[in-house]
């Protein structure tokens, strides 16, 4: 499990990172959001032993990443793609990388095959594009086969075709029950891709829930069908709850919960009782409204 | 650590950084070798043997480098991050990378030292007897100027500026000494090192060779401990 408690990174002139708090689950996908600033790098760069904190702690399995026995074995990271050097070949990169995490290399061919650079794999770096980059990031972070991804803005630089390829082994690879920590600003994507959201802003946590919880939240309504829409009404604001609309139809901002249960203690017949749920984009939007870049 | 040694040769070889660095220090040597034996023709003493084997010192300049690009090369290159998530422990990079530093100046030594001998006894007449002093000073002298070129490249953030400053010093830095303080000077690094490959079992402007391998040790082990400690603090 993934772990950051009270974390605090603070540089010269400004905090990255101001007592963050919260855990990842086992085998789900988790996606880190927040505007361009508001610390998600830095926490990532923590969680992996690459930014030192200035106080709290990050950790994995309960240790901290420079403490973990075979780290690529563990965790696999995606981060910026231009971490190579751009005269050597993306194969060589891998033999470098294996070689340090003592990895058999037989694996370096299997995992090119597998992001598609096969062919590409023996030329040098410096030729290739950003999404090619970017799937030499992922075939390293595969090469421990790890049980926790870790990526950082992965759909940078992908074309839809590779944005789909990444969101259809990301959901293999927590379908085999492993646990993927993504952050992205594609929130279009990341709806049909996560099961959870953590949301920073200022270096502080906004909100940590599912998505369907976060996007309900973030709407805060319900939508209600009713043969008898005029006694519904009329309960409902005896309760307090005040409701519009037209014919069969109402609208209220009260949860979709306490307009069941007014109908039920009532006896009112309900043909629809909806929760009206806003986008990721739009939950995040109102969750980091009036923020900007740091 | 004999995985992260694999790891650290290959990044190495898979690179034409050394191979271009190795032909430089080739070249020089080679030029430096034939003017000599075609200005002095026959040596005619054990001072100038030693002054011509010295020749071969051109190698530690290139293990000092050497040293600098194998540890800061990876900060201009931003590949430090993917050897920091391989090998979070940072003391193991740095001694890693110290120890293959060293191998490859072994080999930049090495190789000087038998093109100035292939060159040189046919060519002047070089005595390698009265030489010989000089060859082990430089094979000594020059995995220490590599293991403190690391030492460097853990303290600044790109090759480029570690070369610079290592030459700067070597150029200007040196004399600067030597004008505050000539005895100072002495166990100045340049001073040291060039005491080490002197072959000189004692000297006058510089340490005799013991002395200057010991002030060698002691710069290379401040340098490395003080790059490890820059590295250990330092947010990737």
């Amino acid at each position: 499990m993934i772990e950051v408690v009270d974390l605090r990174k603070r540089y010269r002139k400004a905090t990255a990172v101001d007592g963050l708090t919260f855990k990842v689950r086992d085998g789900c996908i988790t996606g880190f959001l927040g505007p361009n600033g508001a610390g998600k790098t830095t926490t990532l760069r923590i969680l992996l032993g690459l930014v030192h904190p200035t106080s709290g702690r990050a950790t994995i399995d309960g240790h901290r990443y420079r403490a973990l026995e075979r780290p690529l074995g563990r965790v696999g990271a995606v981060l910026e793609a231009s971490n190579y050097h751009p005269k050597r070949s993306g194969r060589n990169h891998l033999r470098a990388l294996a070689a340090a995490g003592e990895i058999q290399p037989a694996r370096i061919d299997e995992l090119l095959d597998f992001v598609g650079l096969g062919r590409a794999g023996r030329r040098a770096v410096g030729g290739y594009s950003l999404g090619m980059r970017q799937r030499l990031s992922v075939a390293g972070a595969l090469l421990g086969d790890p049980q926790i991804l870790l990526l950082d803005e992965p759909a940078n630089g992908l074309d839809p075709e590779g944005i789909r390829w990444l969101r259809d082994f990301l959901r293999g690879f927590a379908g085999e029950g492993k646990t993927v920590f993504i952050s992205s600003h594609v929130l279009g994507e990341m709806q049909q891709l996560v099961d959870e959201v953590v949301i920073i802003h200022h270096g502080r946590l906004v909100a940590h829930e599912t998505v369907g919880e976060l996007t309900a939240r973030a709407a805060g309504g319900t939508r209600v069908r009713s043969p008898q829409a005029a006694r519904l009404r009329e309960a409902l604001e005896r309760e307090g709850i005040d409701a519009r609309g037209e014919g069969d139809r109402l609208v209220t901002a009260a949860p979709s919960e306490r307009v069941g249960e007014v109908a039920a203690a009532n006896g009112i017949v309900l043909h629809e009782l909806a929760a009206d749920t806003a986008s990721l984009e739009e939950a995040f939007l109102e969750l980091t409204a009036g923020g900007g870049i740091e | 650590m004999s995985a992260l040694l694999r790891s650290e040769l290959l990044k190495v070889r898979t690179v034409r950084t050394f191979l271009w660095l190795a032909l430089a220090s080739v070249a020089l040597v080679v030029i430096a070798s034939i003017s000599v034996s075609a200005s002095t023709g026959a040596i005619g003493s054990a001072s100038d043997d030693r002054s011509v084997a010295q020749i071969a010192a051109i190698a530690l300049i290139f293990s000092l480098i050497g040293g600098i690009i194998v540890m800061a090369g990876e900060v201009t290159h931003g590949t430090v991050t993917q050897t920091l998530l391989a090998t979070p422990v940072r003391e193991r990079i740095v001694l890693a990378k110290a120890v293959v530093a060293a191998l490859i100046a072994i080999g930049f030594a090495l190789v000087a030292e038998l093109l100035v001998l292939a060159i040189t006894v046919p060519g002047a007449s070089l005595d390698f007897h009265n030489a010989r002093l000089v060859f082990l000073g430089i094979l000594i002298a020059a995995p220490l100027a590599a293991v403190l070129g690391v030492g460097l490249g853990g303290v600044v953030k790109s090759q480029g500026s570690g070369i610079a400053v290592s030459l700067v010093w070597l150029l200007i830095g040196e004399h600067i000494v030597l004008l505050i303080s000539e005895s100072a000077s002495k166990y100045s690094p340049g001073r040291a090192f060039a005491a080490l490959a002197s072959g000189e079992r004692s000297g006058h402007v510089l340490l005799g060779m013991s002395a200057g391998g010991l002030a060698s040790v002691v710069w290379a082990v401040a340098f490395v401990s003080f790059g490890l400690l820059v590295f250990l603090g330092r947010d990737v």
